[in-house]
């Protein structure tokens, strides 16, 4: 017993909110251990100290014997009290409920959808997850992953919907991962998806529990990590990224035309700079005459060459972005007002740029944000870029090879062995681009 | 990165070369041309839709002249009618190329203002291409002045 303490108060030595406290028994004397903020001190005295002070039993419903000071030090760290007596040593669970309730989606905003998000307490999320998905088919299976902070991750799958293989590949890499800890979401995704080399997202995160759960009745594997308040699935490919769950909450033919709406707007944000830059510098006679005369016109005086103007305003838009994501909400959007609409205006009156190059500009902005995925809007940014300057270099020629380059790009990528073109390499465009009407089984109402 | 390190590396080179086949425009400073009228006779004489004008012994002269008097740069990829008027020679628009092979190709029995004409002309649809010239075709519909404006004969 003297062991065992002095090498659990050796591992706590430093440990300003490492408690421990003597508690007088009728048969002796016992030591109890805890971690201060970790547990409820109401349950504790309730359930264990006072217990034990008058000869009972200690009340818990977890209560496991302790082999050694490793484990006891796990155990602590986890929400237990530990308590040593002379015949050895007990972890009760008198975990702290201070934990945030799951409140609406603050970044997915939803109109028809759930508005329990994920929070950053892993039951509680696997709990939503059971919820919404009443099914005995629901596996849920957990590892511990990080040599330094351990983190628990739920592997979670519908059996008879999921690929085994895929499952057992996420697994596989779960067990097989070494890394100190999962504290960021960047790190979760690079250990789920392996080390990329793509600015296309192989896997999707979201915080809304009714898409995270229509992914898994989709057949696909879900993870949930504690400590995140999001919830991953994998695999994906592009046409799931460009799917909304909003999607299934509208008529057939709504929900289509918006879908193609989005494809458009992808078309639209990756190409029209480059398109824009192209035709300006190396083809304009591509323009109709009268929108050339109109351009020539509002390029007078304007210092800047096309290209110039385009990169610039684009990276100035990239900048606009990141300083309201790093502002406080309010602050943000004031920056968007004055970075927008002052500054984009005044540069126009004083002619420092052109009007024709910033509506360009802001229209793929625009279209970049009609993209359901952050992950694929954000990779959408990178290649635009490129693709202006395949366009500054070579003209409508140039963006064709640009563009050509990023199809065999995405065409090589695999997420979990899937293709991520799949529903536009196999005969399934249709599927992709409307949203399939229901079978007649689910449609006929009794 | 590597491809994309190679890509840059031969664009360059053909640039230094001068082999580089894209041609770069400063877009403020172009005169689009819509209409180009072809008077021909002892001197040739060129004259477009938007104030441009040059004349010269020869086609090739007379469109030198004209970019070099032009306050910009003479933009005929824009030019959707080529007008050829008295004495001008079918070859003469069907070798420059400068010229679009889909311009269309009219005839005109005197030489017309070319700043009336785009309007009129974008109207039409039929007609000769520059590609059909160039290809030996010489049926160019007529251009007439009418007391209601320009008519156009021969058009499909």
């Amino acid at each position: 017993m003297e062991e065992f303490a002095a090498a659990l108060e050796a591992r706590f030595a430093d440990a300003g909110d490492f408690v421990r406290r003597v508690v007088p028994t009728p048969g002796g004397t016992v030591r109890c251990y805890w971690i201060d903020g970790l547990v409820n001190g109401e349950d504790l005295s309730a359930f264990v100290l006072r217990p034990l002070s008058r000869g009972g039993e200690i009340c818990s419903a977890v209560t496991t014997p302790v082999p050694d000071p490793v484990t006891g030090a796990k155990q602590l760290l986890s929400g237990f009290c530990l308590v040593l007596g002379q015949e050895g040593a007990l972890c009760c669970e008198v975990r702290s409920s201070v934990k945030r309730t799951p409140a609406p989606p603050e970044v997915e905003s939803t109109v028809k959808g759930a508005k329990d998000a994920f929070t950053e307490t892993l039951r509680i999320n696997s709990g939503l997850v059971r919820s919404h998905l009443r099914s005995l088919d629901l596996r849920l299976e957990e590892r511990s992953v990080g040599s330094a902070c351990p983190v628990q991750v739920s592997v979670l799958s519908l059996e008879g919907r999921c690929d085994e293989t895929q499952r057992a590949r996420v697994l596989r890499r779960l067990e097989t991962l070494q890394v100190e800890s999962l504290a960021s979401p960047a790190a979760v995704e690079e250990a789920l998806s392996g080390s990329r080399r793509t600015a296309f997202p192989l896997l999707r995160y979201t915080e809304r529990t009714d898409k995270f759960c229509q992914s898994l009745l989709d057949g696909r594997i879900g993870v949930l990590v504690d400590g995140q308040p999001l919830g991953y699935t994998l695999p994906v490919d592009l046409a799931t990224l460009m799917c909304s769950p909003e999607d299934l909450g509208m008529d057939y033919l709504a929900a289509s035309l918006v879908r193609m709406l989005r494809y458009l707007a992808l078309a639209a944000a990756l190409l029209l700079p480059g398109a824009f830059v192209a035709m300006m510098v190396f083809q304009p006679e591509m323009i109709p005459t009268k929108l050339l005369e109109s351009i020539i016109e509002s390029k007078q005086g304007v210092p800047f060459p096309a290209t110039l103007e385009v990169l610039g305003l684009l990276i100035a838009f990239e900048l606009l972005q990141e300083a309201g994501l790093h502002l406080p909400k309010a602050i943000g959007q004031t920056i968007s007002i004055i970075g927008g609409l002052v500054v984009g205006t005044a540069a126009v009156e004083a002619r420092i740029l052109s009007p024709a190059a910033l509506i360009v500009v802001s229209a793929a902005g625009i279209c970049g944000f009609c993209l359901p995925s952050q992950d694929l809007a954000d990779a959408v940014r990178v290649w635009r870029l490129g693709l202006c300057l395949c366009a500054a270099a070579g003209g409508l020629f140039g963006l064709t090879a640009g563009a050509l380059a990023l199809l065999i790009h995405l065409a090589g990528l695999e997420s979990l062995g899937k293709p991520y073109l799949a529903p536009f390499c196999r005969a399934e465009t249709g599927q992709a681009l409307i949203r399939p009407l229901l079978d007649r089984s689910h449609r006929e109402l009794p | 990165m590597r491809t994309a390190a190679a890509a840059l590396g031969a664009y360059l080179l053909l640039s230094f070369f001068g082999l580089n086949p894209f041609r770069a425009n400063q877009v403020e400073t172009l005169l689009p041309v819509q209409v180009l009228t072809v008077t021909g006779g002892r001197t040739v004489r060129l004259e477009t839709d938007n104030g441009l004008a040059g004349e010269g012994p020869d086609y090739p002269s007379a469109m030198a002249r004209l970019k070099a008097s032009a306050p910009g740069q003479a933009f005929f990829g824009t030019c959707g009618a080529v007008v050829l008027c008295p004495g001008a020679r079918a070859e003469d628009a069907a070798s420059d190329p400068d010229l679009r092979p889909n311009t269309a190709v009219f005839r005109c029995a005197r030489t017309p203002p070319a700043g009336e004409l785009p309007q009129r002309l974008s109207q039409e649809e039929g007609g000769l291409s520059l590609l059909q010239l160039r290809q030996g075709s010489r049926d160019a519909p007529w251009l007439i002045q009418t007391e209601g404006g320009w008519l156009c004969l021969g058009a499909s």
